[in-house]
């Protein structure tokens, strides 16, 4: 494919609001997750929560809007001058041309948990207060951003889970590529709720520690927060590149639906499937931000897809143990920390590893260090077995 | 505007079940016995699955199942996308019902089947599909959204892809205030331009500016206001009758799907 240029791009997770503060603190090794304190969710294990969420409502022509998960949008497109650069990519394309495609899993469902907690006793009804078109629904972000940023081009959202805001980057440079849009505006969020901690919970897949990627002990998730979102141009044409990206893959394992494929076999194929469309030797990769939840399965059958692709040794972290899960928002938040270590020269380190699993045929990077970084990839797998890939490059 | 093929077509709703039998009446040629559909049953996942899944599910893979037949391509070589307007409404609301209660026990079947991709994921286990496969939503406009990303995932890789789209209603009380109406699902499949025995060429854009007016709906034309499927019936209606149409379909407020239909 032709590469595509990221000319503005925004992240906001437990690490803080805005790329520089991720940045900041995965280049300290310092971590964002905390013993759970969301709301009167008495789950034993730890978060990665955006602090001052609460504090944050959207008020006058968005208040119809308001809930976390578009707050959470909301700080990313404040976070980095996003929303700015949707304003200058609107005025050089026309509103009409430019597309939105953003990710998320569950959306504003906490709206829906509050409004079930608050059912009418005697009919059951919903409480009329509860915007369910706005807030709850998978699309509720899309709108939220449609009315807030005036983007009018094709607009759809990606939910497939875990590797929702991923996907997102195909989706728009296929629509780029058909002619259907000049510029797109991507990237999705997703907010602490009930359902995932408690779903989380039943299926045993939550640490009670803070998540430990990679290490031999890792017993499961630590779930977080997040949002982000790109502006994605073609190369020649718009502003100046923070970064390009130079391929994706998408696959499915086709084997269950919440248990990855145990020997990585969709992991594989969407990692081939990026650097066949990036043209792209696996050689010329230099870092690999695994999709490394934490939990057992995962973390094994994704490095033996690495070390089939790459060859054993591959320099690798994954940055959960840090930012926690963020779910369907994990795909922009790991893209923006990918293109931080494009731009100032670092591979992240693997936040909480102790005891690194031998097991595991990765060099993993415990602590965050200097490295000139040419071009690097970032996976993001999903339930369903829904595989996403993508690989980054500094801009030329 | 993209150009594609069409290679397949499946159908599910009330009075319209099955393309052989739905065409007829999106013709005009035969009436809709809405008491007469059968339930679908995709004949592609196991007895263990089909048990396991929501009818939702089975209806998405039962219409994706009927346009890959008729296509005759492989569906375990070909990508997927699957546009669903809310998701799977019956498992979220019981999720939702659980968290209410003092005890929040959220069952791991429900909790995973509560993903909005839970459809196209039983897609590829009963396809044996490894390629990309996607689940989009787009509201009320998920059945232009997910035919323009479906159209322009043709055009970038020049291969066949199968679309499903679907909408399926909410038990109460949520049923109040997103009213479906009645479980709708299409299965299409896309290809590129000038594909030999395709059913038809199709032309797709989009336009800045409001439908002028929305399509005589063909058929359930109480459900337009609500039901994202019912949506795809003026381009079926259109195929039902083998004659050329110019369809300005409805994105949101102010723009609109424009779909030239010009069978083979």
């Amino acid at each position: 494919m032709t590469p595509l240029a990221i000319t503005a791009l925004s992240s906001v997770s437990a690490l803080g609001r805005g790329r520089a503060a991720a940045a900041d603190a995965l280049r300290a090794d310092r971590g964002g997750l905390r013993a759970c304190d969301y709301e009167d969710a008495y789950v034993d294990c730890f978060i990665g929560r955006v602090d001052g969420v609460e504090d944050a409502p959207l008020t006058t022509a968005f208040r119809r809007f308001d809930c976390r998960n578009n707050r959470l949008a909301e700080l990313a497109l404040q976070a980095d001058g996003v929303d700015a650069a949707v304003e200058r990519t609107l005025r050089r394309y026309g509103a009409d041309r430019v597309a939105l495609v953003v990710g998320t899993s569950t959306s504003g469902v906490r709206e829906g948990e509050y409004a079930f907690a608050r059912r009418d006793p005697a009919t059951g009804a919903l409480p009329a207060d509860f915007r369910f078109f706005d807030t709850h629904d998978h699309h509720a972000l899309a709108a939220y951003l449609q009315a807030r940023l005036g983007v009018a081009g094709p607009a759809m959202t990606v939910s497939t889970a875990c590797s929702s805001s991923a996907k997102v980057f195909a989706d728009a440079a296929q629509l780029i590529d058909a002619g259907l849009a000049d510029a797109a505006v991507v990237g999705g969020a997703d907010s602490l709720c009930l359902m995932t901690l408690y779903g989380f919970r039943s299926l045993e897949l939550l640490d009670h520690a803070p998540a430990r990627p990679n290490d031999r002990g890792r017993r499961g998730i630590s779930i977080g927060e997040g949002a982000g979102f790109a502006v994605l141009e073609r190369a020649d044409d718009g502003a100046p590149a923070l970064a390009r990206l130079l391929g994706y893959g998408e696959s499915a394992d086709a084997h269950h639906m919440s248990a990855p494929h145990p020997e990585g076999r969709g992991a594989e194929l969407s990692m081939r499937e990026a650097l066949r469309r990036a043209g792209l030797d696996p050689r010329a990769v230099g870092y690999v931000n695994q999709h490394g939840t934490g939990s057992r399965q995962n973390d094994g059958s994704e490095a033996a897809a690495i070390a089939r692709v790459f060859g054993g040794g591959m320099r690798c972290s994954s940055t959960k143990g840090a930012t926690g899960h963020t779910l369907g928002a994990a795909g922009i938040v790991e893209a923006a920390i990918c293109c931080s270590a494009l731009e100032q020269g670092f591979v992240p380190g693997n936040a909480n590893l102790q005891d690194p699993d031998p097991e595991l045929d990765i060099a993993v990077q415990a602590l965050s260090a200097p490295a000139a970084l040419e071009v690097v990839l970032t996976n993001s797998f999903g339930f369903g077995g829904s595989n996403c890939s993508l690989l980054l490059g500094r801009p030329r | 505007m993209i150009a594609a093929s069409l290679l397949g077509i499946g159908l599910h709703a009330p009075g319209l079940a099955g393309w052989p039998a739905g065409r007829e009446v999106l013709a005009g040629r035969a009436r809709p016995d809405p008491a007469e559909t059968p339930a679908p049953q995709p004949a592609n996942l196991s007895p263990r699955e089909r048990r396991r899944v929501s009818a939702a599910v089975r209806l998405a893979l039962s219409v994706g199942q009927e346009a890959v037949a008729q296509a005759g391509i492989d569906a375990a070589a070909a990508p997927s996308v699957f546009g669903w307007a809310h998701g799977d409404g019956a498992t979220v609301q019981k999720i939702l019902v659980e968290l209410a209660t003092e005890e929040r026990f959220v069952s791991p079947k429900d909790f995973h089947h509560s993903v909005h991709n839970v459809a196209v994921g039983y897609w590829a286990i009963a396809t044996g599909s490894q390629r990309a496969c996607t689940s989009v939503a787009a509201a009320l406009d998920t059945f232009p959204a997910a035919l323009l990303k479906a159209l322009a995932q043709v055009q970038a890789d020049r291969e066949p892809v199968v679309l499903v789209v679907c909408d399926t209603p909410f038990p109460e009380p949520l049923n109040r205030v997103c009213p479906v109406g009645a479980p709708i699902g299409v299965g299409l499949v896309l290809a590129p331009a000038g594909r030999q025995g395709a059913l038809a060429q199709l032309h797709a854009g989009y336009a800045a500016g409001a439908a002028p007016q929305a399509p005589e709906p063909p058929a359930l034309p109480e459900l337009w206001p609500h039901n994202a499927a019912v949506r795809a019936l003026p381009l079926l209606a259109a195929l039902a009758r083998e004659a050329p149409a110019a369809l300005q379909l409805p994105y949101g407020d102010a723009a609109r799907l424009e779909l030239e239909v010009t069978p083979c």
